[in-house]
């Protein structure tokens, strides 16, 4: 009895295998039939300005057409992306999306934001910003993005006060999607929102200041920097400065009391300072720590570019072992890496 | 109480234990069905808006490396042509007696490199370290022999970047498979560690170190051990990794937030089953300090290694595991139902106390148990078979249902031949197989407590194995 019943339920198990595998071959089938058809098509409308007659596209595919469709809508820009919304609306397949925005499955939902989002129709801004709050970061961050291809400029406000409070959204994904924005719509608003927040939040809006414009991020920064901050702020501000004008702050802050403040200020010198500033680099290389050593010492060979000659007469200049260690290892790692 | 009531009682104690044991098993699979269906639906969104920014984490992959002259630069070159924007690759030369320093010196043009060591964790003495002037981001640590985890140590006080990732030196890792790891690091800042899918590679095409086609070996006890695989990792530790309480993150692929590993003192070197003491030691020390935290195991395969063929090398590779065990588990037994436990404490540990570690005494006790008591006719025909359908019947069923899993996921074997093959492996590997298995864990019990305990040899299969194709 025992073996028929382990034999009736292993044969069970092998029958689902068979079948499962069947299912999969045959849906695997027909994406492939699907993309055969409809990828050319869509290719050919995205490049070209003539109306097309677009064959008849079942309920069923409905979901690889709208897979396919946002795959499209990701290689392509301008005026492209507006005759592939075009053949979207042509097929009227927006219910459909419309449908999976509602739904409780994670998956369906988040396919429903993308495409809702990359229709970049102004009437579903409320719907699209009500999901940028959604408890799961991979929908938030794609609703944001939808906001971002309905009015981007518009959009850009929200999506800055959500970056400032939303810590745990990647830092990847926040970047490309800012990216998409561009630093002309971009600048203003995040230098002006990195000056306003809460000393916590501000690092978090400080790491995307390579995505603006200079003009925008130095007086930001030198703000910033006047007020009273705490150490995470001044680390992150010395990250984001890349202008001679803010070098004053840099050298305030060679010697901080805290390593990873020196560490960032003797980076900062090295990618804005002159040759001035090796002198005060220099003092950095017997620092207790060594990232800061290693730092100062980076800095000091990117302010002398090649000139093996200078470095090895700093290195040995020095009396303290560990900064004649690191000058070695760098002008090493300069000469041969 | 007469004799034959007590050996019937402790017939139907086996056969609660071995219920038991399989109930755990079908919680496991639930979990890690739901986290596997999960993890693949979202991961097309994850990778494709993942395009690389510059903003990723960087790794610095730390290969501890004995005696691997045959492997070693087939590994190394797999691993500098790893689709991911900032990695370094160090190499720790183990003290090797074979010519695998000297091998790797002429293969990547290593020079003298005058490195400002930082030392952070104690390691053996480094003798030398050496800087590649083909590949900027390799590097080569020639130290005194100290073992695994000196040798990790070692590494971790050389690395450069924020996260760290063990690699096994015959691990043969997918080209993506740092991409795929990273991904809960940038998803999620409570991160510390992420381990992923280890697989057989015995069978595999396998072309300059990358798996090309997954395949299956003809060797039977390779065979057994790819569904004991399957079972092992699709859902055993994606299922724990769903209640945050993976305890074991394999050696041969793992990566780990180094600056929580720094603080707790680095890898233990007077264990030799570091990589489960370590995430325990992970799960103490951030309960302990009150801080929030995610173990994440992927389901992805990410990493392919060589299985034992022959029955002295994977009998050693068994008994050293449970050694390892007994270790990782004695050594944090404060941590079981500890106040600040949690699900780790409260249901993994004792899990893995009760069912992995005394579990081969009771599974190896009762098979004799119901013989003897079958023989002398204490116990009956009817309940033997009972027992035999609890202990084996079950058995057979966790297997196929993680072959089902594998099947709907990730169908790494697509031909329907290997399906078949798989699907009679499942079945057979419950009978002998297992059992075995679980004679080999008692032995490893047994010379734990006396005190034995040592490091095996892999016995390599046809060396150079991963060079070129092979089948």
């Amino acid at each position: 009895m025992p073996v028929i019943i382990i034999s009736a339920l292993s044969s069970l198990i092998f029958l689902q295998l068979l079948v499962i595998r069947d299912i999969n071959t045959r849906k695997k089938k027909r994406l492939n039939v699907f993309t055969t058809l409809w990828r050319p098509i869509m290719m050919r409308v995205v490049y070209s300005d003539k109306a097309f007659d677009l064959p008849v596209l079942e309920r069923r595919d409905h979901i690889y057409f709208i897979d396919e469709w946002n795959h499209i809508y990701s290689l392509i820009k301008g005026k492209a992306r507006t005759r592939l919304i075009q053949i979207f609306v042509k097929l009227n397949i927006e219910p459909s999306a419309r449908k999976l925005i509602n739904k409780r499955n994670i998956y369906n939902k988040l396919i429903g934001v993308i495409t809702i989002g990359n229709m970049g129709d102004e009437k579903d801004w409320d719907l699209i910003r009500s999901l940028t709050t959604h408890k799961n970061p991979i929908i938030s961050l794609a609703a944001l993005k939808g906001l971002i291809h309905i009015d981007p400029q518009r959009a850009v406000v929200d999506a800055i006060i959500l970056i400032s409070h939303n810590h745990f959204w990647s830092t990847v994904h926040v970047a490309n999607i800012l990216k998409e924005v561009g630093p002309t719509i971009l600048s203003k608003p995040l230098a002006h929102a990195a000056t306003q927040v809460q000393d916590h939040d501000t690092p978090y809006l400080l790491r995307y200041f390579n995505y603006i414009h200079t003009s925008k991020a130095t007086p930001a920064l030198n703000k910033i920097m006047h007020q009273e901050i705490d150490d995470r702020v001044i680390s992150s501000c010395l990250q984001a400065m890349d202008d001679k004008k803010l070098l004053h702050w840099v050298r305030e802050y060679v010697s901080y009391s805290r390593w990873h403040v020196r560490m960032h200020a003797a980076s900062a010198l090295g990618r804005m300072g002159t040759k001035k500033d090796i002198k005060q680099l220099a003092s950095l290389l017997a620092d207790d720590h060594w990232w800061v050593r290693y730092r100062a010492a980076q800095a000091i060979a990117r302010l002398l570019p090649l000139n093996f000659k200078e470095l090895m007469t700093i290195r040995d200049a020095q009396t303290d072992r560990y900064a004649k260690d690191i000058m070695s290892q760098v002008i090493f790692e300069e000469r041969f890496i | 109480m007469s004799l034959e009531s007590l050996f019937k009682n402790i017939t139907y104690f086996f056969m609660f234990y071995f219920a038991a044991l399989y109930g755990i098993y079908m919680v496991m699979n639930i979990l890690s069905a739901y986290n596997i269906s999960r993890f693949l639906r979202l991961r097309l969104f994850t990778t494709s808006n993942q395009a690389f920014n510059g903003l990723e984490l960087p790794v610095s992959i730390i290969v501890p490396a004995y005696n691997e002259q045959y492997t070693i630069i087939t590994t190394i070159h797999a691993l500098l042509q790893l689709n991911y924007t900032s990695f370094e690759v160090i190499i720790v030369n183990d003290g090797s007696k074979d010519a695998m320093l000297q091998t790797i010196i002429d293969e990547f043009g290593m020079v003298p490199f005058p490195e400002a060591c930082r030392v952070r964790l104690k390691s053996q003495p480094i003798k030398q370290v050496y800087t590649s002037t083909l590949h900027s981001n390799l590097r080569l640590i020639d130290k005194v022999n100290g073992g695994k985890s000196d040798s990790l140590n070692a590494g971790i006080n050389l690395s450069r970047y924020p996260l760290i990732c063990g690699v096994d030196a015959d691990s043969i890792l997918q080209p993506n498979s740092l991409r795929s790891v990273v991904q809960p690091f940038l998803e999620d800042p409570r991160t510390i560690a992420v381990g992923g899918t280890v697989r057989i590679a015995n069978g595999c095409v396998i072309e300059n170190g990358r798996v090309i086609k997954a395949g299956l070996p003809k060797n039977p006890l390779a065979l057994f051990q790819v569904t004991e695989y399957l079972r092992a990792f699709l859902f055993g530790r994606v299922g724990w990794s769903t209640l945050n309480s993976v305890l074991i993150i394999s050696g041969a692929f793992g990566l780990f937030h180094k600056e929580t590993i720094v603080a707790m003192g680095g890898y233990s070197t007077d264990t030799i089953g570091e990589d489960m003491e370590l995430i325990v030691r992970m799960h103490r020390h951030m309960r302990k300090m009150g801080r929030e935290y995610r173990i994440i195991f992927l389901p992805d395969p990410v990493c392919w290694t060589e299985a034992p063929e022959d029955y002295k090398t994977l009998r050693n590779q068994r008994i050293r595991w449970q050694q390892g065990l007994a270790e990782s588990i004695f050594r944090h037994i404060g941590f079981i139902f500890s106040k600040r436990g949690g699900i780790p404490g409260w249901v993994a540990m004792p899990y893995m106390l009760i069912f992995e570690l005394l579990g081969p005494i009771i599974e190896v006790t009762s098979f004799i148990f119901v013989g003897i008591g079958l023989t002398l006719g204490y116990v009956d025909l009817i309940l033997a078979l009972a027992f035999l359908l609890t202990a084996v019947g079950l058995g057979v069923l966790i297997s196929l249902i993680a072959l089902f899993l594998e099947e709907i996921s990730f169908h790494t074997y697509s031909k329907s031949r290997s399906l078949m093959i798989l699907f009679f492996c499942a079945i057979l590997e419950n009978f002998g197989y297992r059992q075995i298995n679980s004679w080999w864990r008692l032995i490893g019990l047994i010379r734990w407590l006396r005190g034995k305990g040592s490091w095996g040899e892999m016995k390599r299969i046809g060396a150079p194995p991963i060079n070129n194709k092979s089948n």
